[in-house]
Parts: C-alpha cells; structure tokens; sequence
C-alpha cells in the first residue's frame, strides 16, 4: 500500500465508524438482526481479504457499502433457492375466452371505509410484513428490491437477469396475493 | 396498438403505475378499461391503499433495532483476529 493515496483503510476502526451505518442499511433491506449482524461480519472479513484491490479512489465508507450490496443480494438469491417453491396463487383466466378476465373466488371485496385502519399503523404493519413473507420467495425478492429498497428497475433486471416485462408481471401478481392476503388478515377480518 | 385490455393487463398497469413507470399511452389505455370494469376500479383503489400501507412499514422499518455494544466488540475482535 503506498501512502500517497488519498484514501486510506483502517481496519481497527471500521466496527466504531461503520458498524451502526451497515447495519441500518442492512436490516432494511433484510428485516432480520442475526442475519444483518452476519452480512456486516461478511462484508468485513470480503474487504480484508480484497484489501490489496482498494485504489482509494473511494471512500471507505463507500467501498463497504459496494461490498455490502453485493453480500445482500447474494443473500436474497440464497434465500431463493431455498424457499422458491411456494405457488402464486392464479388471479385471472389463464385461457379460453375469458382469458385475461378475473376469476369469479378472486374478485376483489369491498372494503370497509378507510377511516380507523390507518389509526392501528403497528399491527397493520406486521399483518402487511406477514403478508409479504407468505409470497413465494421470487415474487417477495423482487417485491422487497422494488418497494423497501427502491432500486431502479434496470438494476433489478440486471441482477437477477430478468426482462422489465417479466418484473412487472411478477411485482402485478405478488400486490394481486399481497391484497388478497390483506383483504382475509386485515380489512374484512 | 389495440386499446382494449383485459382485467390482467389493466391491473398490470396499474400496479406499474404505484412506482410511477407507467407510460403515458398504458395510463390512458387503463383509465378507459377503469371506467368500465368496476373490478378492477375497486381493485386500483385498493392496490393505491396498500402502496399507502408500504410507505408507512418503510418508515417504521428503520431505527427499530441496532447493535449493542457486545456484538460490536465480538465484531472488532474477528476483524483483529483475521488482520493478525
């Protein structure tokens, strides 16, 4: 390591000066402390090994980060193959003449007016968290990286190598579950 | 370009439409499916409800927890251990 360079590592700081950062990046992205706290160690240990490559031309901050995104997604991918057997439920008519239309059991219900469900925000919270968990993982993946991560929609397809066409379908089939599941856990409840 | 849709491709649009990225030619295609298909007019409102619902999980998803002082140390101790 030359010490012209602008910006330095330092290991022995990294937990003080990053730790609270990472981790709150983390758990949004993830929902869950043990598994936040092991992407940190992860990430950790990736930037120690691959500390010969940093050229300092970005911060450190920034260039944990970088490693972190990585540690996340390869995290949702294992996620996925693990889980991805879940079935999406069907919504419309596959085929036929009424092919596109709904099926009659999925017809939306009314719900009632939308004055006192917003007054319970906790619990509607952790009925929509519930709801989003019960989606099969692909659709909860690409669901989670839209909504609670935000990311662009080419940068989706880019890393888990679908089409935009093929994002929508699956982020308009996983809301289609989320607001049935919704409809039978909260609002007619 | 056909102006139809069927209730699938109208609610497609719809739910693309809750992030913004709905073209201007879908948006308008969907309207006038809207306008006559009471399914999925109830079904736009509702999917707009629960875009609301997201927002709000989002917000409250952030300071919940953080590392406590131990897990930092046990962190720092593998950090020194490995750069050893």
């Amino acid at each position: 390591m030359s010490l012209e360079k602008k910006h330095q590592l330092n290991p022995d700081k990294w937990v003080g000066l990053y730790a609270d950062y990472l981790f709150n990046y983390t758990i949004k992205r993830v929902d869950n402390h043990e598994v936040s706290k092991d992407l940190i160690q992860e990430t950790f240990y990736a930037a120690l090994r691959s500390f010969p490559n940093f050229k300092g031309l970005s911060s450190e901050r920034t260039w944990l980060v970088s490693i972190l995104k990585r540690k996340i997604i390869d995290h949702y991918r294992k996620v996925n193959s693990i889980k991805g057997k879940s079935e999406i439920r069907v919504n419309f008519h596959q085929s036929g003449d009424q092919e596109g239309d709904w099926l009659e059991e999925r017809v939306p219900a009314k719900w009632p007016s939308s004055s006192d469900y917003y007054l319970e925000q906790e619990e509607l919270s952790d009925t929509l968290k519930k709801c989003i968990d019960n989606l099969p993982e692909k659709y909860a993946i690409v669901f989670k990286m839209k909504t609670i991560q935000e990311m662009e929609t080419k940068d989706i397809c880019k890393e888990l190598d679908i089409s935009s066409s093929n994002l929508w379908v699956i982020i308009h089939r996983a809301r289609t579950q989320l607001r049935g599941c919704m409809e039978e856990n909260w609002f007619n409840k | 370009m056909k102006v139809t849709l069927t209730c699938d491709e109208a609610t497609t649009i719809c739910s693309k439409n809750q992030y913004d990225e709905a073209s201007i030619t879908d948006k308008f295609r969907m309207v006038f499916h809207v306008l006559f298909c009471a399914v999925c007019r109830l079904y736009s409102k509702q999917n707009t409800i629960i875009t609301k619902c997201m927002s709000s999980v989002n917000k409250d998803a952030v300071v919940k927890t953080t590392l406590n002082t131990k897990e930092k140390e046990e962190m720092e101790l593998k950090i020194k251990e490995m750069v050893e």
